[in-house]
């Protein structure tokens, strides 16, 4: 009896040797293998929005707290706002151009580099599917994808093809091997390379994915800005032609428009729903029960260039008190109707830009009529009892060039207007409130062509690379 | 139940009449002639026994061919006495040996004289009656080689627990706890009741550790729980109270005055009138006594203890309420357990163990901003008032009838946040296991466990409708947010354990021990967030809108086989080797197998070579080698996957990872040499010890370039090594009646060192803020920008630059490694001094730790300059620099203050703190007696009650905040940052234990 019940013990001992090897294949429950997840429409589908999901995030379009989002920075480093001395003084690092091999702008160089690795992956394992118009329509996407990722790195931590001071450009990554250790391309490969990708993409995307996504007039549109930036004024004019079956946003529409009420000129917007957990407007404002808290005001000097009549005006800002002190908010993404404060959808381009960037091509080429009807397809569409202006020569030049301030405020546009034309940044010396009292900015001006106009190339990219170099001045 | 025992043992000494051919009787006594109660008396090579009555006497029938007795009674040193030809004999125990006692090893015990591993034993008794809720928090300063610092002073809050330094970067630095042989995960470790505890035993070198193999490389902590005593019942019931309140803080902070002209000063405020500024001044705030109180603590204790021959049994039960130091905080635990053992035959025994529990809590979240009350003391100014007042000082009210919260300069109410933003938290815990021993022959046995584990936790954190911060976060045509999460955990464990000891002759003796284990966890999480609440209700049902929610669950499992051979000449000399195979889920299929060993050995001299001498009671030499492993904390690290989020509520799909199929154990080589000693009678014993530990293969996120998508893929990168001496010491000069004194020193130092990296420049890792991990460094360096002086001419904050010249902007490639400065302690230790007379027992515990630099972010917030010149500062900034010639060491106020990356607040970090004092008194036993119980004992207790040390503000750093760490509290660098976490507290308390 001892013995039996002995061995039956024994028996059950070594039991487990046998069976335990296969109790150790676990796999994560809410992911699965790369190699699987490219095989059918539906996949691709999937690994198309996943490149939505990353433009989407802080570092990109979104603004978590101090990170370095394309869509805000820009603005924060620019001549049209005021830190806001009651505010939780975020990004200002970037206000006060403090920025140099230290890591701030680090989050949006990685939020690039992931959008392009996303779209690289399906670019790689497109082949999985058959020929179809479905499979162009994704090529096209990730290909348009990989070339604004690209631009907007390269606007950034590169010179203005327009105003060069030197030749390096960005690393231009076309594959998703991860042990690669990418070197600067010269500024011309690297537009070469944009242009070509998005050239491309041009002609493989589809005219109605909406607005949602990269679509053809979204292709177009993206392209108008990058040769302006560029100073290719005859492409800018090309592609801004391109863009078909669009017209400006009516005055009484541009409230709408701003609270996501209207798609009116919208061509290309990230969409931020409730799960995403993205407040766009947190970079500017919080709401709290004693009034707006700004991080950030409009500059008094700038403020005052809106017009009565300009409807901009009481969209884009409002008067009011915080803590018993009255400023001027930035409330163009407050947040939608109804619903969180802050959400809204991030428009990454408007019909209204593509005809400033016409606009301003024809001016440049001293084609003052087509500018100046390009200008007044605008300005008919702001000021109440519009009539234009009938400008030419150098007084439409700067008109079109004022028009393009205002409208684009806050949209990550200005810094880049400065630098491609190679000017400097000059702030007011008025204080963050509402009628120029209270502190002015510790640093009022960037000289024209200043190294810092090129952000510094973060030390975690260039510890982990070491055949990166770095930009000029850091 | 005495009168149960008289009765049973009544009982066998009639049966025993029987067969007995004639009675011996006696008392037994201890050295101080104290009688001793319930002490065994048996017959020896019979199973014919008795134990001793409230007289400590004895009568017992001995069968016929006994000649000896064996008395025993736990504590005592077990006796046998020749009583051939004797009738009465009188028969004094002395107290037992420490050489004598039992000591838990690895799936085994060892008497402490026979122990070559280094282990140190911690008993129930030196941690009875501590204020403290989390178990791995009372072994600080306990053991050499053990480094606690507490996260928080949180009631329930965990604590950082390092053997014998870092073991790893990335990968796991806490010890495996197991409790009654079931591995624990931390968050169970409040979920103990300190007073089940029997011991801790710390399993610090390879030797004893390698036996644990691929979970043991940061050590192992076995706590054994209380077993019932056939020869000793009880019942026990205690009870202690007492309050509690945060330690200094070190800071004084401007009164409403200062506070006025100060602002004034930095501009954020306009030149007042005498009567505005009178007007201003009128009503104020001590914001510190609006949040803070001293808080109550009071737990209860009972507890059965007892058996019979066949069997044992232990029951207790517990309460502990135990409120926050913030106002309207409390952490409560309840807490059951049974351990039972019955032996079936004379080679079947089986036993259990089960505890079940549940804790809650309502502490605010520990951020760092003014949402947390710690925080908010520090940043509300002192003429600041709660609710809006009105002329007449009276509060206003809203049309709600609700008062009118005052937003204050930080927007903010923290009174109003406590009311209208609870957090809630409540733990489950069932935790326990069912165990088969057989002995089927004589040295071998054969014991079969299965352990299991279950937790669950519930978070509740409820914004409510049209509080301040549903205004900054929430939609305000949904009002209210609400977030339910929580996860349930759920473990296994069926351990096999075959042992057989063998002598070949007196002389040699061998041990054999082989044994398989299998564990499999899973842990299943979820959240749901709405919002839009109707007043008055929270769950979720009610919500406009569900606005966020998850599931997720996570596995892991690990099979392992070991091995252990022993082999002991002559009672003096030991070798021991160990062997572990340990196959994880962990890793890729061809990295999945990882095997561990170590080899020991031992020798004393007192027992040999030194036999005759008389100065030395032991003297034993002891070394150990081997290897132990870590698991990475990521659990599925080797496979590349596809991750899912959403675009526009429409499914997206992104790679979330780097795959590394190569990915392997970290690997930690280890040694270990040292000396055992007893001296002058045993009236000073100690050890020394040496130790070098390598960990090799440290799992830690490569470095990408970012070009790539990804910043980093787990890899192992990087050899990291520890080494220190331990010493310990104990003078026991005076022991049995009388006056009574032990004392004893424990001292500790340990360096961690950076060997290898796959950088040669420095890394900061996600675990840290401000250090960094450089080649041929201490781990955690400082990088930090050396500060110089502020300038008497301009006012402004100067640092020297990389090149060693003043500049007031300094850049960050100013910043310098700091070589040999870390947030690791260098030293640490406790020391204890016991002093006994009579009834009365005075216990005095010191710890201490040193060598460490702490950046004291509290003292840069109080001294923010202009820019944080609206909330409160510290008077100190008072003393800021005006006109040229000023020497201070606070910059004009308009100066730029540097952000935490210079040493202008890098602080030494040692100290030493009188941890606990705890004097008590036992109730002499004729009184005990006619009060009709075992024993009476009362105590007065405190913690915490005096600190020393140089650094400005409480110097026992665990966690910046909670909130404002990276991934888990328990993986960020301890002590790095001093934030305004949950301070530590101190406490008085007092009690009473009664048995009967």
């Amino acid at each position: 009896m001892k013995n039996r019940i002995l061995l039956f013990l024994l028996a059950l001992a070594i039991m487990p040797f046998s069976s335990c090897n296969d109790q150790l294949e676990l796999f994560p429950q809410d992911a699965i293998a790369v190699e699987l997840g490219f095989k059918n429409l539906t996949d691709f589908e999937n690994a198309t929005k996943g490149i939505y999901t990353r433009f989407r995030t802080s570092g990109y379009y979104g603004a978590s707290s101090g990170a370095a989002s394309i869509y805000f920075i820009p603005d924060v480093m620019s001549d049209d706002v005021i830190i806001n001395g009651n505010g939780r003084r975020s990004r200002e690092d970037f206000y006060d151009w403090r920025y140099d091999e230290d890591n701030s702008s680090e989050t949006f160089w990685l939020a690039a580099y992931s959008v392009i690795q996303r779209s690289n992956l399906i670019l790689e394992n497109i082949d999985a599917l058959e020929t179809s118009d479905e499979k162009s329509n994704f090529r096209g996407e990730a290909l348009a994808a990989r070339g604004i990722a690209h631009f907007d790195l390269a606007k950034l931590y590169a010179d203005s093809p327009a105003n060069p001071t030197g030749s390096l450009g960005i690393p231009y990554v076309t594959s998703t091997d991860a042990t690669l250790l990418p070197e600067r391309n010269t500024l011309t490969a690297t537009y070469d390379n944009i242009l070509a990708d998005l050239n491309e993409a041009y002609g493989l995307i589809n005219a109605d994915n909406g607005r949602g996504r990269l679509n053809k007039n979204a292709v177009a549109g993206l392209l108008s800005r990058i040769h302006l930036f560029r100073g290719d004024y005859d492409a800018v004019i090309t592609n801004a032609d391109r863009v078909t079956g669009v017209s400006e946003v009516a005055r009484g529409d541009v409230f709408n428009m701003w609270k996501d009420a209207s798609d009116a000129s919208v061509l290309w917007k990230l969409i931020i729903t409730e799960p995403d957990n993205v407040s766009l407007g947190v970079a500017w404002l919080q709401e709290s029960p004693d009034g707006i808290r700004s991080e950030y005001n409009v500059d008094l000097e700038f403020f005052q260039q809106y017009s009565d009549s300009d409807v901009r005006k009481s969209v884009y800002f409002e008067t009011s008190d915080f803590a018993e002190v009255t400023f001027n908010h930035i409330v163009k993404y407050r947040g939608r109707l109804s619903g969180n404060a802050n959400e809204v959808d991030a428009k990454a381009l408007r019909y209204s830009e593509v005809l400033l960037n016409k606009a301003e091509a024809h001016s440049e080429k001293n084609e003052d009529g087509p500018a100046l009807a390009a200008l007044d397809a605008l300005r008919s569409n702001r000021y109440e009892d519009f009539v234009s202006g009938n400008e030419t020569g150098d007084a439409l030049k700067s008109a079109i060039a004022q028009e393009r301030r205002l409208e684009l405020a806050f949209e990550g546009q200005r810094f880049f207007d400065l630098k491609r034309k190679g000017l400097a940044i000059d702030r007011s010396s008025f204080g963050d409130q509402a009628d120029g009292t209270g502190v002015p900015a510790e640093f009022i001006s960037l000289p024209a062509n200043d190294h810092r106009f090129n952000m510094a190339i973060g030390d975690g990219e260039r510890n982990a690379n070491p055949n990166i170099d770095q930009n000029a001045g850091y | 139940m005495k009168k149960l025992f008289l009765f049973a043992s009544m009982m066998f000494i009639g049966i025993a009449t029987m067969v007995a051919q004639r009675t011996i009787t006696g008392v037994i006594i201890d050295a101080s002639g104290e009688t001793l109660i319930g002490a065994n008396v048996l017959a020896k090579g019979s199973t014919v026994g008795t134990i001793t009555d409230i007289d400590g006497s004895f009568s017992l029938m001995m069968p016929s061919g006994s000649e000896t007795l064996v008395v025993s009674y736990t504590g005592y040193e077990t006796k046998e006495i020749d009583v051939t030809g004797l009738s009465n004999v009188d028969i004094t125990l002395s107290e037992g040996q420490l050489l004598d006692e039992i000591v838990v090893t690895g799936y085994g015990t060892a008497k402490r004289g026979s122990v070559i591993e280094s282990i140190s034993r911690v008993g129930g008794e030196q941690i009875k009656n501590l204020p403290i809720a989390s178990v791995d928090n009372l072994l600080q300063g306990k053991s050499t080689g053990v480094e606690v610092t507490a996260i928080n002073g949180k009631p329930g809050q965990n604590g950082y627990v390092r053997i014998r330094g870092l073991t790893s970067v990335n990968g796991n630095n806490d010890p495996l706890f197991i409790v009654d042989g079931v591995p624990v995960p931390t968050s169970v470790y409040a979920a103990i009741n300190p007073n089940d505890i029997e011991e801790f035993s710390i399993l610090k070198d390879a030797g004893a550790t390698s036996i644990y193999g691929a979970r043991a490389s940061a050590g192992v902590v076995l706590i054994t729980t209380k077993k019932g005593d056939g020869s000793n019942a009880f019942v026990e019931y205690s009870v202690q109270a007492g309050t509690m309140r945060a330690v200094d803080d070190g800071f004084d902070l401007m009164n409403a005055s200062q506070k006025l002209n100060y602002e004034i000063a930095a501009g954020v405020r306009g030149p007042l009138t005498a009567e505005e500024r009178a007007s201003i001044l009128e009503y104020g705030t001590n914001w510190e006594d609006v949040l803070l109180r001293d808080a109550s603590l009071t737990s209860h204790n009972l507890a059965f203890s007892g058996g019979s021959e066949k069997g044992n049994y232990y029951l207790s039960l517990s309460r502990l309420d135990n409120q926050g130091i913030s106002v309207g905080s409390e952490f409560n635990r309840t807490t059951a357990k049974f351990n039972g053992g019955y032996e079936i035959n004379d080679w079947v025994k089986v036993s259990n163990s089960i505890s079940v529990g549940r804790r809650n809590d309502n502490e605010l979240r520990d951020r760092n901003n003014v949402q947390s009350p710690f925080v908010a003391i520090y940043a509300y100014n002192p003429y600041e008032t709660i609710y809006n007042l009105d002329e007449d000082g009276e509060i206003q009210y809203d049309d709600l009838g609700e008062p009118e919260y005052n937003f204050t300069s930080q927007g903010f109410n923290i009174v109003e946040a406590a009311r209208n933003n609870p957090e809630s938290r409540q733990w489950s815990d069932v935790y326990g296991n069912l165990n088969l021993t057989l002995t089927p022959f004589d040295g071998f046995s054969f014991s079969s466990t299965g352990g299991y584990n279950f937790n669950t936790f519930k978070n509740e954190y409820f914004i409510k409708p049209n509080s301040i911060l549903d205004f900054y976060v929430g939609d305000t045509d949904a009002p209210g947010i609400k977030r339910d999460s929580g996860n349930e955990r759920d473990r296994y464990v069926w351990t096999n354990v075959a042992q057989y000891d063998y002598s070949l002759s007196s002389r040699h003796n061998l041990n054999f021990l082989a044994g398989t284990e299998f564990i499999k966890d899973k842990i299943e999480s979820y959240s749901i967030s709405g919002k839009g609440f109707p007043v008055g209700l929270s769950v979720q049902d009610v919500a406009a809108e569900i606005t966020d929610g998850f599931t997720r669950r996570n596995e892991f499992a690990l099979f392992s086989t070991f091995g252990q051979v022993g082999y002991t000449l002559d009672n003096n000399l030991q070798v021991k080797g160990t062997v572990r195979r340990d196959g994880s889920s962990r890793f890729g299929a061809d990295s999945r197998y990882g095997t561990f060993w170590s080899v020991s050995a031992g020798y004393d001299f007192s027992k040999s070579l030194l036999q005759d001498n008389t100065l030395f009671d032991q003297l034993k030499l002891r070394a150990s080698y081997g290897t132990t492993g870590n698991e990475p904390s990521v659990l599925y690290g080797a496979v590349g996957v596809l991750d899912f989020s959403q675009y526009a509520d429409q499914t997206s799909a992104f790679q979330g990872n780097v795959a590394n199929p190569n990915l392997q154990w970290e690997t930690q080589k280890a040694f270990s040499v040292g000396v055992d000693f007893g001296i002058f009678a045993n009236k000073v014993t100690g050890s020394v010890e040496y130790y070098g530990k390598k960990s090799t293969e440290l799992l830690f996120p490569n470095q990408l370039s970012r070009t790539t998508g990804f910043t980093s893929i787990q890899d192992n990168v990087g050899d990291l090594s520890n080494s220190g001496f331990e010493t310990e010491i104990i003078y026991s000069p005076f022991r049995g009646d009388g006056f009574r004194m032990d004392l004893g020193v424990r001292f500790s130092t340990n360096k961690t060192n950076v060997d290898r990296l796959n950088s040669t420049e420095e890394i900061n890792p996600d675990n840290a803020f401000e250090s960094v991990l450089k080649e041929g460094e201490v781990a955690y360096v400082w990088n930090l920008v050396e500060f110089s002086r502020v300038d008497p001419e301009t006012g402004d904050l100067l640092y020297f630059d990389s090149e060693g010249g003043e500049t007031s902007a300094p850049t960050e490639s100013d910043a310098k490694i700091l070589s040999g400065k870390s947030a690791l302690p260098t030293y640490f230790g406790g020391f204890d001094l016991n002093l006994g007379y009579g009834g009365f027992n005075l216990i005095t515990q010191f710890a201490f730790k040193g060598g460490n630099y702490i950046y004291n972010q509290r003292k840069l917030d109080l001294l923010g300059g202009a820019d944080a010149a609206r909330g409160q500062q510290s008077v100190e900034a008072l003393d800021y620099w005006t006109t040229a010639g000023d020497v201070t060491e606070v910059p004009r106020l308009d100066a730029q203050v540097e952000a935490s990356t210079s040493t202008r607040f890098l602080e030494k970090g040692d100290f030493m703190r009188l941890r606990n004092v705890r004097l008590s008194y036992d109730l002499p036993s004729d009184l005990v007696r006619k009060m009709k119980m075992g024993s009476v004992s009362v105590f007065v207790a405190g913690s915490n009650l005096a600190t020393f040390t140089g650094f400005e503000g409480d110097p026992e750093v665990g966690v910046f905040s909670e909130e404002s760490v990276n991934d888990t509290v328990g993986g960020q660098l301890p002590g790095e940052f001093a934030g305004f976490s949950y301070p530590n507290v101190r406490t008085i308390t007092g009690g009473l234990t009664v048995r009967f």
